[in-house]
Order: C-alpha cells, then sequence, then structure tokens
C-alpha cells in the first residue's frame, strides 16, 4: 500500500521515540527537584509525555486506516470493473 | 450535302489514318489534338459526328464527354468514342455518359467506317430519361 | 467495615449481571445479531485485561514501596501499541490468515507444526500463569476480608480457615463455571466467544470507573485539590521516592519496561483477547491510541492514591490494600465496596481469559496429541470426537484453577504482589524470540526454536522460580545460597559471578541471552524442513502482495474448506455435496459452507468417512482437521503450482493474443501493399497495352487502306509505308524496351563493365540524336571538357541511356528556341558526373519520382509527357544502377531540367577484363 513518506516516518519514529523518551538517560534529564503548578517535574513530564505520545498515534492511526482505506476502495473498485453488473445496475 | 466529321485526336499517326479514312469517304473532316480545342470546335462548328479519342492532352476523353453532353445545343451531336484500353468498365462509362458508339483501337477501318454511317444515317434519339443528365 | 453477607450478595449480584450479559451476547452472536462486540471500542476494553488485580491493587502497593518503577509496566505495551502498524498488525494479519487459535499454536505454526514445540509452550504458559491465577485469587480474599474486618486483614497474612469460608475458593468455583459454560459451548473453526469477551469488556469499564472514583476521592476527598496533594507530598518525607529515581534504577527500569511490552504479546491472555478474538485487522489502529490511553489514566489516579495512603495511613499498612483502605479509612464505606468490585473484576477478568487460553493450548496441544494415539479413541464406538474435545477443555478449565487455587493456599502471602507478577512476564517473555523470529526471520527452525525455549525456560526456573522456592522455605535452600555441587559462580542468583544485580534483572537478563543466542544458533546451523520454509515464507512476507495472495489461498482453504474438500477427496462430489447442502440449510440463508462446523456436521462427515477409509483414519483425518491444524504441505504447494499454472497460461494467452494482433497486423499491411502492387500493376498493363495498341491502330489502319479496293496514290501509298515502317520500329522498341525491363528486374548479375571514353560516348549518342535533333529544331550541343575522364561503364548501355536522356529532353523541350546540351564534371575523388541538360518548362515537383517509375500513375493525369514509352527512364535508371551509379533529375525549374549521370571514375590506365563494382546508394525523393 502507499503510505505518504511523512506517515511512514511518522510510524517508525513514533514506537522508537516512545521508547528512547521513557529511557533511564533521558528520564534523569527531569529528575529536578522542581515543582511546575505544584507538580514535581518528573511525573509531570512522564505523563505530558504519555499524552503526547497517545495522541501523535491517535493522528497516526487516522492516517493510517485513511491510507488503507484508500486501498480497499481502490481494489474494490477495480473488482467491480471486471465483474458482471446485474442488468438495470448503471 | 457532305456530312461533318470533327475527328480529336493527339496521335498524329491515328489522326492522319482517320482524315484519310473520313475524307476518301467523302466527309468534310476536321480535326482537333487537343480535348480542350476540341470541345471549342465541337461547339462552333456542328459537325455531324464526332470521333472522340479518350487519352488526349488537356482534357480527357472522359471529360470532354461530359462537357459536350452537358452543353446545350449539342443534343444531336453523335459521338463515336474511340479508346486504346479494351476494358468493358470504359465501354459501359462511356456510354452511360453519353457516348453513342464505342471503338476499341486497332480498329477496323470498315467496321469504322459503317458504325460512322449507321450513325450519321439515324438522327440522334434523345436519352430515355432527360432527367439523368451526367451520370 | 461491612457485612460480609452484603459484600457476598453484592458481588454475586455482579457477577451474575455478567453471567446475564455473556448469555445475552453469545445468543445474539448465535443469530449474527452481536455487531457491537466486533466495535473496536469493545476490542480495546478487553485488551484491559492486561489490568489485573496487580494492577488494581499491586501498582498503588509498587509505587508506594518503589516510586515510579510501576509506569514502566504501562509503558511497555504504550511503546509495543505505538509501533502497532509493523509488529501486532503482523501478528493479527498472519493468525487470521492461518487461524491461529493461541500462541502455542502460532508458535508451532511457523515452526512446521512442530507438536513438540507447542507443548513445550503450553507447559511453558502453564507454569508461568499458575501463580499470576494464584494471585488473583489471593488479591479478591485478601479485599474481602479487608471490607469485612478491616482490623485483621489489613495486615496481610496467609489465608485462613476452612475452604468452604475461603472467599478465594468460592471465586474459583464461580470462575470455572463462568469459563466453562460461556467458553466451552462449541469447538469453532475459531476460538471466538463474544459472550466473554462482551463480559472483559464490561469489567474493563467497570474496573476503570471505580479506581478513578478512588482517585477523584483522594485529590478532592481527602485533600483540596491537585495542588493541597502535591503540596503535602513535597513535604513529606516519606514520599520523596515517588517524584525521583533511585541510584541503579535503571537496570530494573529497562527490564520491568522490556517485560511489560513482551507481555503485552506473550501473555497468552492477551494474545487471546489481541489476536485470536480479533475480527477486523483494524480495530488494531483504534486500539493503539485508545489502550494506551486507559493505561495512563489508571496510572495517573494511582499517583494520588498512594500520595493518600502513605500520607493518611498508618506506616504498617499494607500498601497493596491502599485501594479500598483510603476510603475506608475515610468512612466511605460504599466507595469502598466500588472498590472492591473493580478488583474483583480485574481479578475475575484476568482469571476467565487466561482459563480460555491456557485449556485450548492445553486440549489442543498436550491432551488431545495423546489422546488420539491411544487406540481406545480410535474405535468408531468411542463416540463423538468434537464432545471429547469439549470435555477435555473443561477438565483442563478445571484443573488449571484448582492448580491456581492450591499455590495460592500453599504459597505465603508474604511477597507482594507485584513480584510475583514480574517473575511470571518473565517466564512468558521466554516465547518473544522465537515469536519474533517466526514474523521477520525466515532462518528461523524449530531446532532452534525449541533450543530457545528449552535453554530460556531452564535458566528463567534456575534463576527465579527457584531461589523464591528457596525463600519460601520450600525447597532448594542450599541450592540458592551456594550454588549447585557447591560451584559458586552457578549460583541462581549470581551467574557466572555477575553480581549485585537485582534478581529479576539478573535472572531476565540470563535467560533471555540464553534464550536468543540458542535460538539463533542452533537455527543458523541446521536445516529447516520443507513445510517449515513454506510457513516460514507464509509468515515473514505476510505484508507482501503475493504474501497477502499466498495468505488468502491458505485462508480460502482452511478448516471448513478442507473438511469439504477430504469429503469430496473420499466420498466423491456428489456425496460431499449433498451432505453439506443438507447442513448449510440448517445453518442459514445463501447456501454456503457453515462459518463454523458444528459436532453434528463433524460427526456425520466422519462417519460417512469411515464407511470408505475405516474408522481409525476417519478420526485421524477429521480430528487433525478440527483440532485446527493449517493444510497439508501438499495442499499448499497445490495451491501454489494452480496459482502459477493460472498465471503462466494467462501470460502465455496475452502473449499469444498480442502475437495474434501483430500477426493481424502484419497481415493487413501485406494485404495493403498486394492491393497497391496489384494497382501498379494494372495500371502498368493498362499503359502498357495503350503503349502498344497505338502504333498497333496506324499500322493496321494504313495496312488496311493500302489493301483496300480504292486505289491510292503513290505519294500517299509511300508515306503510309514509312508510317507503318515507323511504327513497327516504334511497337518493337517498346517490346524490346519492356522485356529489357523485365529482364533487368529478374537478374541481378553485375554486367561486364569496362572503362569507357565519357567523351566517346556522347558523342555517339548526339550523333544518333542529331537528326531527331534537326527535326524539332532544337539546338544540341557538347560542352567540350579539358581532359579525358574515363568511367567504368557498359558501353553500350550507356550509349542508350544518354539516347533516352536526349530523346526525352529533344521531345519534350517547349521552349520557342529550345535548346539542349551535354556537360561532364567530376564529383568527389572517385566520380564522374555527366549532365544533359535542357531549356524546357522542367518538370513538375509532385512527378519527379514518378518519371522513374515504371508504374507512373501520373500516367492517369494527361500531360504532355504521358505520349511516349514512357519506361525509357526507368529502365536507364536501372541500367545505370547496374553500373554502379546513379541516375537522377539534378536539378528542374521554370527555366530548364536536368538530368545526371554520376559514374564511377577508372584509373588512368584503363584495365582489360571484367570489373565488378558496388552499387552507389541513391537517396530516396532526392533533389
Amino acid at each position: 500500500m502507499k503510505l505518504r513518506a511523512s506517515t511512514r516516518d511518522l510510524a517508525i519514529i513514533l514506537p522508537f521515540g516512545a521508547l528512547a523518551i521513557f529511557l533511564p538517560p533521558y528520564l534523569r534529564v527531569f529528575d529536578q527537584p522542581v515543582a511546575v503548578l505544584g507538580i514535581p517535574l518528573l511525573p509531570l513530564a512522564i505523563f505530558v509525555a504519555w499524552l503526547v505520545g497517545i495522541l501523535l498515534t491517535l493522528l497516526l492511526a487516522r492516517r493510517l486506516t485513511r491510507a488503507s482505506a484508500d486501498d480497499v476502495e481502490a481494489d474494490r473498485t477495480s473488482l467491480s470493473a471486471g465483474e458482471d453488473k446485474p442488468p438495470g445496475d448503471r | 450535302m457532305a456530312r461533318s466529321v470533327l475527328i480529336a485526336e493527339d496521335e498524329p499517326y491515328i489522326l492522319e489514318s482517320l482524315m484519310f479514312l473520313m475524307s476518301r469517304a467523302g466527309y468534310r473532316v476536321r480535326a482537333e489534338r487537343d480535348g480542350a480545342k476540341a470541345v471549342a470546335a465541337a461547339v462552333h462548328s456542328q459537325p455531324d459526328l464526332m470521333i472522340l479519342d479518350i487519352m488526349m492532352p488537356t482534357l480527357n476523353g472522359f471529360e470532354a464527354l461530359k462537357q459536350l453532353r452537358a452543353t446545350p445545343g449539342l443534343e444531336a451531336l453523335r459521338i463515336l468514342v474511340l479508346s486504346a484500353k479494351g476494358q468493358e468498365a470504359d465501354r459501359r462509362r462511356m456510354m452511360a455518359l453519353g457516348a453513342d458508339s464505342f471503338v476499341t483501337k486497332p480498329f477496323s477501318n470498315k467496321d469504322l467506317l459503317a458504325t460512322v454511317e449507321t450513325l450519321i444515317a439515324e438522327p440522334r434519339a434523345k436519352p430515355a430519361n432527360a432527367a439523368s443528365d451526367t451520370s | 467495615m461491612m457485612s460480609s453477607g452484603f459484600v457476598v450478595i453484592v458481588a454475586t449480584l455482579y457477577l451474575g449481571g455478567l453471567f446475564v450479559l455473556a448469555f445475552v451476547t453469545d445468543r445474539r452472536a448465535a443469530r449474527g445479531a452481536a455487531g457491537f462486540v466486533s466495535s473496536p471500542v469493545v476490542y480495546t476494553l478487553s485488551l484491559a485485561v492486561y489490568c489485573t488485580s496487580w494492577t488494581f491493587y499491586g501498582a498503588v502497593g509498587s509505587a508506594a514501596r518503589n516510586g515510579l518503577e510501576f509506569l514502566t509496566i504501562y509503558l511497555g505495551p504504550t511503546v509495543v501499541l505505538m509501533g502497532w502498524w509493523f509488529f501486532l498488525r503482523k501478528l493479527v494479519r498472519i493468525s487470521n490468515a492461518q487461524r491461529i487459535t493461541s500462541i502455542a499454536d502460532f508458535i508451532s505454526a511457523r515452526y512446521g507444526k512442530s507438536g513438540g514445540i507447542s507443548a513445550l509452550v503450553t507447559i511453558i504458559a502453564l507454569v508461568g500463569i499458575t501463580p499470576y491465577i494464584a494471585l488473583q485469587l489471593k488479591a479478591v480474599a485478601a479485599s474481602f476480608d479487608v471490607l469485612v474486618t478491616p482490623e485483621i486483614a489489613a495486615i496481610a497474612t496467609a489465608p485462613e480457615g476452612g475452604l468452604l469460608a475461603d472467599t478465594a475458593f468460592w471465586v474459583a468455583i464461580a470462575m470455572g463455571a463462568f469459563v466453562i459454560l460461556f467458553g466451552t459451548r462449541h469447538i469453532g473453526a475459531r476460538e471466538r466467544h463474544p459472550g466473554i469477551v462482551a463480559a472483559i469488556a464490561l469489567e474493563s469499564i467497570v474496573k476503570l470507573f471505580a479506581f478513578i472514583a478512588i482517585g477523584l476521592f483522594a485529590i478532592y476527598g481527602l485533600h483540596d485539590g491537585v495542588r493541597d496533594l502535591f503540596d503535602g507530598a513535597i513535604a513529606n518525607d516519606r514520599l520523596q521516592h515517588m517524584f525521583t529515581l533511585p541510584d541503579g534504577f535503571e537496570g530494573r527500569w529497562i527490564t520491568t519496561l522490556f517485560l511489560a511490552g513482551a507481555a503485552m504479546v506473550c501473555l497468552p491472555r492477551q494474545f487471546q483477547v489481541m489476536v485470536v478474538e480479533n475480527a477486523d485487522e483494524r480495530h488494531l489502529s483504534t486500539a493503539s491510541w485508545l489502550f494506551p490511553l486507559y493505561l495512563m489514566l489508571i496510572s495517573l489516579f494511582v499517583v494520588p492514591i498512594t500520595i493518600s495512603g502513605l500520607s493518611v495511613l498508618p506506616p504498617d499498612a499494607n500498601p497493596d490494600l491502599f485501594v479500598l483502605t483510603v476510603p475506608l479509612s475515610a468512612g466511605q464505606n460504599t466507595l469502598a465496596l466500588l472498590a472492591f468490585i473493580g478488583g474483583l473484576s480485574a481479578a475475575t477478568s484476568m482469571v476467565i481469559v487466561s482459563s480460555i487460553a491456557l485449556s485450548i493450548m492445553i486440549s489442543n496441544h498436550l491432551v488431545m496429541p495423546i489422546l488420539l494415539r491411544l487406540p481406545f479413541f480410535n474405535r468408531p464406538q468411542a463416540g463423538n470426537l468434537s464432545a471429547t474435545i469439549l470435555t477435555v477443555r473443561r477438565l483442563s478449565i478445571a484443573s488449571i484453577l484448582l492448580l491456581g487455587f492450591v499455590y495460592y493456599r500453599i504459597t505465603a502471602s508474604g511477597d507482594p504482589l507485584a513480584s510475583i507478577g514480574l517473575i511470571s512476564f518473565a517466564g512468558v517473555a521466554q516465547f518473544l524470540p522465537a515469536l519474533v523470529g517466526a514474523m521477520f526471520w525466515a532462518r528461523g527452525n524449530r531446532h532452534g526454536a525449541m533450543a530457545g525455549l528449552i535453554a530460556g525456560f531452564g535458566v528463567w526456573a534456575y534463576t527465579l522460580i527457584l531461589p523464591s522456592l528457596a525463600q519460601a522455605g520450600w525447597a532448594f535452600h542450599d541450592l540458592a545460597a551456594h550454588g549447585p555441587w557447591g560451584l559458586a559462580f552457578l549460583q541462581p542468583t549470581q551467574l557466572f559471578g555477575v553480581e549485585g544485580f537485582d534478581p529479576l534483572v539478573h535472572g531476565v537478563f540470563w535467560s533471555i541471552t540464553a534464550n536468543v543466542v540458542a535460538y539463533v544458533f542452533v537455527s543458523a546451523l541446521t536445516e529447516q524442513s520443507p513445510l517449515e520454509s513454506l510457513q516460514s515464507a507464509l509468515f515473514v512476507n505476510a505484508f507482501r502482495p503475493d504474501g497477502a495472495r499466498m495468505l488468502d489461498a491458505v485462508q480460502r482453504s482452511a478448516t471448513d474448506r478442507d473438511v469439504y474438500r477430504l469429503a469430496q477427496r473420499v466420498l466423491g462430489l456428489e456425496r460431499a455435496k449433498r451432505i453439506f447442502d443438507d447442513y448449510s440449510h440448517r445453518a442459514g440463508p445463501g447456501g454456503q459452507t457453515p462459518a463454523s462446523m458444528d459436532e453434528s456436521l463433524i460427526t456425520h462427515v466422519e462417519r460417512e468417512l469411515a464407511g470408505s477409509v475405516g474408522a481409525a483414519s476417519a478420526r485421524s483425518l477429521v480430528s487433525r482437521i478440527v483440532k485446527g491444524e493449517t493444510i497439508s504441505v501438499e495442499s499448499v504447494i497445490d495451491i501454489l503450482d494452480r496459482t502459477q499454472q493460472a498465471i503462466n497460461t494467462s501470460k502465455a494467452l496475452q502473449a499469444k493474443s498480442r502475437e495474434l494482433e501483430e500477426t493481424a497486423q502484419q497481415l493487413q499491411r501485406a494485404n495493403d501493399e498486394l492491393k497497391r502492387q496489384d494497382r501498379l500493376k494494372d495500371d502498368f498493363l493498362s499503359h502498357v497495352s495503350h503503349e502498344l495498341r497505338t502504333p498497333m491502330t496506324s499500322i493496321r489502319s494504313f495496312s488496311e487502306i493500302l489493301l483496300s479496293p480504292t486505289p491510292t496514290d503513290d505519294a500517299d501509298a509511300r508515306r503510309f509505308l514509312e508510317i507503318i515502317q515507323q511504327e513497327s520500329e516504334r511497337l518493337t522498341r517498346l517490346l524490346d524496351q519492356i522485356l529489357d525491363l523485365s529482364r533487368l528486374e529478374q537478374e541481378d548479375g553485375q554486367d561486364r563493365l569496362e572503362t569507357v571514353d565519357c567523351a566517346e560516348v556522347i558523342d555517339s549518342a548526339v550523333a544518333t540524336m542529331r537528326g531527331a535533333a534537326e527535326r524539332q529544331q532544337v539546338a544540341l550541343s557538347v560542352k567540350p571538357s579539358d581532359a579525358t575522364i574515363l568511367v567504368l561503364a557498359d558501353r553500350d548501355q550507356l550509349k542508350q541511356v544518354l539516347v533516352n536522356l536526349l530523346s526525352n529532353a529533344i521531345k519534350f523541350n517547349d521552349n520557342a528556341e529550345p535548346r539542349v546540351w551535354v556537360e561532364t564534371e567530376g564529383a568527389g575523388d572517385d566520380r564522374v558526373r555527366i549532365l544533359v541538360s535542357d531549356n524546357g518548362s522542367g518538370i513538375a515537383e509532385d512527378e519527379r519520382e514518378i518519371i522513374f517509375s515504371k508504374y507512373a500513375r501520373g500516367w492517369n493525369v494527361t500531360s504532355a509527357r504521358a505520349s511516349g514509352t514512357g519506361l525509357g527512364l526507368a529502365i536507364s535508371r536501372q541500367l545505370v544502377e547496374r553500373m554502379g551509379g546513379v541516375l537522377d533529375l539534378a536539378h528542374s525549374s521554370a527555366a530548364g531540367a536536368c538530368f545526371a549521370v554520376t559514374l564511377v571514375a577508372a584509373v588512368e590506365n584503363p584495365m582489360d577484363g571484367p570489373i565488378t563494382v558496388e552499387p552507389l546508394r541513391r537517396a530516396r525523393g532526392s533533389d
């Protein structure tokens, strides 16, 4: 199936990026005794990153579903073009 | 009164023999070697019979015949067509165009003279369907 | 504090509600009206079976003890779901195509349908999951006790009291009944249980709702909002570990992240809901973000509950029970009850799905293979095969629950929930190398997979199970402390002297390493069987278009059609059709083969088959299909062959039809060419006929005149005879030319050429034409040249050509003062040109090539040139070309035309003897 380059890139980057950001080295970055809006930075950062990841996944899923729906549609039209149509079904 | 014959033929020797034959047979003879000039001469001098060769410069026999038959005043003109091509299709075509007789070369002098006499003896019959002018 | 009776009633009502839901769903599914079960949201909710009582209770406990580490359990699956496009999607696609019924089935299907592998995977799963089931039962019992007798149960103890007083016992019974009722209705071609999926989805909603309710209570009930919650938390020393990462956390963090991600795929219950029960690959796209959202929400509310628990409750309170004790401590009994129901949902959904998944594996891969070897079951009187399978399933379920219950009763409750869970995760994670290799590494084979599984399982048991058993005081104490036979470097918790690692990290590291190394090396060193290669291709190439087609081919000929074809082959087309037609009417309108074989049909087919091939063989054949094995190698190869043939045939047909089209076109072209040639020939004949008849006419006419009785005078007679003679000559010339032309066209030999003096030939030709020129009053001249110019030519033919050119120039010159002249010039190193020019009116543009052609259609058009033989130029050109030269019209304008004869120059000293030359190329359409 034909994927836009950006969709394909996102599909690869997203899981690996998410994995990377939740690994120790990057997490350490946020391990500061700081509070944002009264909430300690580390848990806040983790949850924000998590939410962002979810939203990106939603976006990606939409794009991927659209791409494969186009595929299915193309298959269907090419199939039905070859089939015999019943009379009156023009 | 001597009948007049117009000969339209471009081959010089054939023309010469025809002129000799016709004049010896007692006809007044006029000759043209060019199709257009032959048509003009026919209009001008109103011969009793015209011997028309198909292959001629400027205007070939087919066209000349068409023009002659389309010219008012020449309905009574008897036309005898000479052809070096012996094809039946040509004969039919020329007859359809309004030729009165069709002779192929080489011809027999006797036959030719006989045909000429026969044609001249009778006035030309009006074409059965005047409506079909050209075909 | 609540009355136990009240809690029991509420719980019973809740579970009863689940039963009803499952029942109704199953009924609707049988009618085909359970569409809602195939919604992507329900699918995602069923994935949430991942959140068991470990999540519901143990997450808070883990957070309280170890800070943020609990997040990895939910981050792992999040990452896996994010990469769904590449991994999970392939898993689901292959499994749908191959009618996979369990994770053991998947792995063994890939590795050559190995019974050994599927049995091993089943055993590993059973060993790994039993403690996990026990964990759920323990959670239910503990939570019940907390509700009813909080002061005792707040401190964790081992279960006391008799069997009948043990809540867990009743829960186990209820779960067993539920699963048996809704999970073992019939043997289908696909292991789908819509009733159970519906129940699980509802439970997922309930547990999320309950958990969030407790969380919100913690934020707004026990504190004044988020700000207040965290202000207090930051100030509290006991809570600092929750907001920072301890030193040395990396090992456990990465390990648990990895284990959680692996568990998402390798846990039998996850495989069941995510892959086996998946109805539509596209549901994955919704689950990819919705499920992580679910996980995130639950994790989110772990934090406030933990904070509240740690700050509000006494220090020795069991953090695993905070979810209950926090609301209880504030007197919120209803909320606590809700939490209990939530926890009950979490526990029961895990038990239900796990037991179904495990029972499928046990019956398909452990029990049935053994049973089918027993002669007892191969006798016709043994009864219905599918009934046997169902019985085995039910017994498996009961056994699984029994095992779990026993484990729960025996083990100490001192272990935190989380650690048991992680050891389970580590166990099923041993499936991962073989699973990943199955989908992405074509070289992986069953020997490698087997080796990897054995190695991984062995090291896992040794490094993780054994020490925990030792710790519980059960056994292996010495072994754990000092290593086997006192070999310190083989100590279970410090293999090869790698010390200082958390036992979990250590165990996971060594077991996975052993697994992968064994898998890769043994696969590389051994060969695949043909069936393995085929399956390997099907699996690894599942996303390629041809792979998909192959999968489709496999899918279309799956189980039910296998039975049909089997019946056809053995019973013959007629009988097979009759049998299935009967049953398809029962299945519903449409007359298709029923989507799932029901037992009676299978039995019937088996009986019919037995009549033909004997009971044992019939049983063996049908049972293999019913067990859900993929089709045999032969059939697949057959399919592939036929597909290949079909492709070849269609290619051949295409090629043939292209050839035919080409041939038709060629024929058309040849036909057109023939027609053209025909017309030309007709023209030629017609012209020749005319040219012959013309002189004949004068000859005949004048002959007749001379022979006629009328005398002709002498002058005339003489003239006429002259004409006759001339015309005869003309006739003769024409006939000669025609013969020449014909001869020239037939022969292609070269003439004998000699060295010829141009000037001499020209003079000779001019002399011949002098007379005609004078007669026509044309001035004919030759331009002299300085030197002697020699050419290679045939003298007579060259003269003929020049005479022809001169004749044309003279004849067709219509100028008032006609002139014709000849000149010679050099043209390049080795050529000579003879030019014959006139001052006539030139040759019309469109006649320039025609005049050289013997076919000149221009003869139909009347022109001055129409008279004469007209073949002269055609013949001249032929002659010149045979001399190796070119004859063409050099130029033509209103001022006159000029013909050029280009010949090969000869050397100074003329040579004797014949010479042959290469013909010069003439440009077509030259001028």
